[in-house]
C-alpha cells in the first residue's frame, strides 16, 4: 500500500480525519486482540512446529511435537477422552441449570432471581483451588458425607468411590460451571414475550406443550451460550483433573506436564493448537444449529 | 531462587543475620526454576537452588551454573565431608554406573577441584506407610502389594517413579537388567516400567498419583492412602496433622537391587548472573558460612534431611562457630548414629524432632526412646538403590510418561 493511498483513505478531501465511527469505536478492540490474542497464538503456532531438545528449543522446523506428540495414540485417545468429558459435562450442567434458570425465571420476581443468580456466584470469589479442593474433606473417606453415612448406621465402610472418581469429577465441574449454563439461559427465558405464553395457553396448550412449542424453542441461543461457555471451560480445566479425578489426564493436564517436566514447549504448543481447533469446530458447529444473535436483538 | 524445601526462611535469615547482607530469595518449583533460570533470569539471578534430576537441565545440559571451586569453601574438607560425596565410586561401588552418575554432577573436572552443583542437604527417599494399617513396608514392591490395591499412592515424576519401579521389577527377576541401569534406563527397561505402572494404573492399585507434595501429606493425613511413595517432610507433615505415620527402614530386597533413593539439594551460583553482579563471593559464603557451618544441619534435620559435612563432629555434634550452635549429642546421635532419644516417646509414628526438647548434654538413651526412621546413616548409605539424576532417555520417557498419566 502506498503512502498516497493510506493518506486517501485516512483523510478526505478537506484534510479532516476520515474514519468513520464504527472503526473508531471497534478499533480499540480490534487493536486489543490482536496483541493479546492473535500474536500470543501465532507465538504459539509458531513453537509448535520448532524443535526440542534437552530443555532446549531449537529454531529449526519440524512437524515432530504433531506427528511424534499430538498424533501419538495417548494424546489421541485423551482428546477423545477431553472432549467426551466436555460433552457430558455441558449435558449434566444443563440438566440442572435449565430447572434453575426455569425457576428463577418463572416462580420468582425479577429482581429476586436476578439476586439468587448472583448468589451463584458468591463461591467464585475463592480461588478455584480452593473450591476444588474444598470437595477432599467432604468427599474422602474420612470426610463429611463417609462419617454421616457410618454415623447412621447406613455404611459400615467408607464409600470410596465419591471422591477420585467420576463422581468426584461431575460434582467439581457442576459446581463451577452451572452458573455458567444457567445465567444465560434465564436471560433467553426472561426475553420471552409473555403474550406468547398466554397465547398457548388460550389455544389451549397444555403447560408441557407449550414448554416444548414454545418456551424452549425461544430459549434455545440460551442453552447454546451456556453449552459453549460449560464445554470450553471443562476441557481446558486443569483443577478438576488434577485433585479430583486421582491421575487421570485430560489434554490440558498433558500440556501442564510437557511444560513442566522437561520444558517441552513444542509439544505443549501443538497439544494447544489441537484444542483450540476442537473449541472452534464445537463452537462453529454449535451456532450453525442456534442463531444466538436473537439475544443481542432482544 | 529454589523451591521451598531448600530455601526456607531460617537459611535466608541466617544468611542476613552472619553478613547483614538482604537477600531476596524467591521460591519457585523446581521446573520453574528451570524456566526461569533458562529463560532469561540467569542474568539477575545471584543463585540457584534444585535437586539432582533438575540440575541437569541447569549444570550438565547447559552452562547455568559457575563451578565453585574447593578451594573457595572453607569448610569443604575431604577428611570431614561424607564419602558419600569425597569418594563416591568407592562408597557406593555396590550400585555399578551409578555412583559414576553422582561423580558427574558433582565434579567439574576430573581432578576434583571444582564442584560443578555443590550439595547442601540430600536425603535417603523411602516408602512412608500408616502403621495403623501396615504392618511393615521394607521396599518399592510394598507399594505394589495386592493388599493394598486402591489405598496406595505414588508420584507423577517419570525420573523418580521409573527407577523405583525398576528397582521392584530387577529385584524380582521381572525384567533384565542391572543395578547400574536404574538411574538411566534403556528405552526397553523404561517401556517394561512404564507399562507395568499402566497396568497397576488401570488394575486400580492407586487411589492416586500425586504430583504436588501438599498432594501426597493430604492423601495419606486423610487416610485416603496407607502407603507410598512420601518425601520424609511429608512423612513428617502427615503426623503433624495427627495421623501416624512410620518412615521405612528401606531393606534391598531378594537381589539385592532395591534400596533408598538417594538425591541431593544444592546451590550454585549462577552464570553469568552471579559473575556480572559481583555477587559470587556473597553465594559461596552462603553455601560456606551458612550451609556448611554448624547451626544448618540441626536446623535441617527438623524435615528429615542430612548434610554432606556431618563427620565433622567438632563442628556439627558438639561445637558451634558464627552461625550458631551444633546439633548437641543427644539430637546428632539420633540423626546420625541411629541412637535413641533420651526421653522416652510413647508413638513414635507420631514423632516430631522439631517439637522434641533436644538435650546439649551428652546422657542415656531411654530404653523406649524413639529411634530416627531409617536408622543410622551409614546402614542408610549402604542400603541406597538408586541415585536420582535426569537420565539421558528423557526425551522418549517424559513421551512415554503421558501413557501412564492419561491411563
Amino acid at each position: 500500500m502506498s503512502t498516497s493511498t493510506l493518506r486517501d483513505r485516512l483523510f478526505d478531501d478537506n484534510g479532516n480525519l476520515a474514519i468513520g465511527e464504527v472503526q473508531l469505536l471497534a478499533g480499540p478492540t480490534v487493536i486489543w486482540f490482536a496483541l493479546f490474542l492473535l500474536a500470543p497464538l501465532a507465538v504459539v503456532l509458531y513453537y509448535s512446529f520448532l524443535t526440542y531438545e534437552s530443555f532446549s528449543v531449537i529454531q529449526e522446523f519440524t512437524l515432530a511435537a504433531y506427528t511424534e506428540t499430538v498424533f501419538s495414540d495417548t494424546v489421541l485417545s485423551s482428546l477423545t477422552q477431553t472432549i467426551g468429558i466436555g460433552l457430558v459435562v455441558s449435558l449434566i450442567t444443563l440438566v440442572f441449570g435449565y430447572p434453575l434458570a426455569y425457576f428463577l425465571r418463572f416462580y420468582t420476581s425479577e429482581n429476586g432471581g436476578i439476586l439468587l443468580l448472583l448468589f451463584l456466584v458468591i463461591p467464585f470469589w475463592t480461588s478455584g483451588v480452593i473450591r476444588t479442593l474444598g470437595w477432599l474433606p467432604i468427599l474422602g473417606k474420612t470426610g463429611v458425607i463417609n462419617q454421616v453415612l457410618i454415623m447412621a448406621g447406613i455404611i459400615d465402610q467408607p464409600l470410596s468411590w465419591l471422591l477420585f472418581s467420576p463422581v468426584s469429577q461431575v460434582i467439581g465441574y457442576l459446581q463451577n460451571y452451572i452458573v455458567f449454563m444457567a445465567a444465560p439461559i434465564y436471560i433467553s427465558l426472561s426475553q420471552i414475550d409473555e403474550d406468547l405464553l398466554d397465547a398457548s395457553e388460550t389455544l389451549r396448550g397444555t403447560p408441557l406443550a407449550t414448554f416444548r412449542h414454545v418456551t424452549l424453542p425461544l430459549s434455545l441461543p440460551g442453552v447454546a451460550i451456556g453449552c459453549m461457555f460449560t464445554f470450553v471451560l471443562t476441557i481446558g480445566n486443569f483443577t478438576v483433573p488434577t485433585f479430583l479425578s486421582g491421575g487421570s489426564a485430560t489434554i490440558s493436564t498433558l500440556i501442564y506436564d510437557a511444560v513442566n517436566r522437561g520444558l517441552r514447549y513444542p509439544a505443549a504448543a501443538a497439544m494447544s493448537m489441537v484444542l483450540l481447533a476442537v473449541i472452534f469446530v464445537f463452537i462453529y458447529a454449535l451456532f450453525r444449529r442456534v442463531d444466538i444473535s436473537e439475544i443481542a436483538q432482544s | 531462587m529454589g523451591p521451598a524445601w531448600s530455601n526456607r526462611d531460617g537459611q535466608v535469615s541466617k544468611f542476613t543475620e552472619m553478613t547483614d547482607i538482604n537477600l531476596d530469595a524467591s521460591r519457585a518449583t523446581i521446573p520453574t526454576v528451570q524456566q526461569k533460570i533458562l529463560g532469561g533470569d540467569r542474568e539477575s539471578v545471584d543463585a540457584f537452588s534444585v535437586e539432582t534430576s533438575g540440575a541437569g537441565a541447569l549444570v550438565q545440559a547447559n552452562d547455568a551454573h559457575i563451578p565453585v571451586p574447593t578451594s573457595d569453601l572453607e569448610n569443604w574438607d575431604t577428611d570431614s565431608v561424607s564419602d558419600l560425596f569425597s569418594r563416591p565410586e568407592e562408597r557406593l561401588d555396590f550400585l555399578g554406573a551409578q555412583a559414576q552418575t553422582i561423580t558427574d554432577i558433582l565434579w567439574q573436572d576430573d581432578a576434583k577441584s571444582e564442584l560443578r552443583f555443590p550439595p547442601t542437604v540430600y536425603n535417603f527417599d523411602a516408602v512412608g506407610y500408616n502403621p495403623k494399617f501396615v504392618d511393615e513396608a521394607t521396599l518399592w514392591s510394598d507399594i505394589f502389594d495386592e493388599q493394598y490395591n486402591g489405598q496406595s499412592i505414588i508420584g507423577e515424576t517419570a525420573s523418580i517413579t521409573i527407577p523405583q519401579v525398576l528397582m521392584h521389577l530387577l529385584d524380582n527377576e521381572m525384567i533384565d537388567g542391572k543395578v547400574g541401569d536404574i538411574n538411566n534406563p534403556t528405552q526397553e527397561q523404561l517401556d517394561a516400567a512404564i507399562d507395568f505402572l499402566v497396568e497397576q494404573k488401570n488394575a486400580g492399585q492407586f487411589r492416586s498419583t500425586w504430583g504436588a507434595y501438599g498432594q501426597s501429606v493430604n492423601l495419606m493425613s486423610g487416610e485416603e492412602a496407607v502407603i507410598g511413595d512420601l518425601w520424609q517432610p511429608a512423612a513428617l507433615d502427615v503426623r503433624r496433622s495427627g495421623t501416624p505415620c512410620t518412615y521405612a527402614t528401606m531393606e534391598t530386597g531378594q537381589n539385592g537391587l532395591q534400596g533408598y533413593r538417594f538425591w541431593y539439594g544444592g546451590i550454585s551460583p549462577t552464570n553469568p548472573g552471579a559473575r556480572e553482579r559481583n555477587n559470587y563471593n556473597e553465594v559461596t559464603s552462603l553455601i560456606n558460612d551458612v550451609h556448611y557451618g554448624a547451626w544448618f544441619p540441626g536446623y535441617i534435620q527438623g524435615w528429615g534431611y542430612s548434610v554432606p559435612h556431618y563427620p565433622n563432629e567438632e563442628l556439627v555434634r558438639t561445637g558451634s562457630d558464627d552461625s550458631g550452635q551444633g546439633m548437641g549429642p543427644e539430637y546428632y546421635d539420633w540423626a546420625y548414629r541411629g541412637t535413641k532419644t533420651y526421653q522416652s516417646v510413647e508413638e513414635p509414628a507420631l514423632f516430631d524432632p522439631q517439637e522434641y526438647d533436644w538435650s546439649m548434654e551428652e546422657g542415656e538413651p531411654a530404653e523406649d526412646g524413639s529411634v530416627r526412621d531409617s536408622g543410622d546413616i551409614e546402614e542408610r548409605i549402604d542400603r541406597i538403590g538408586f541415585f536420582q539424576i535426569w537420565p539421558d532417555e528423557a526425551e522418549y520417557m517424559q513421551q512415554r510418561w503421558q501413557d501412564f498419566t492419561s491411563a
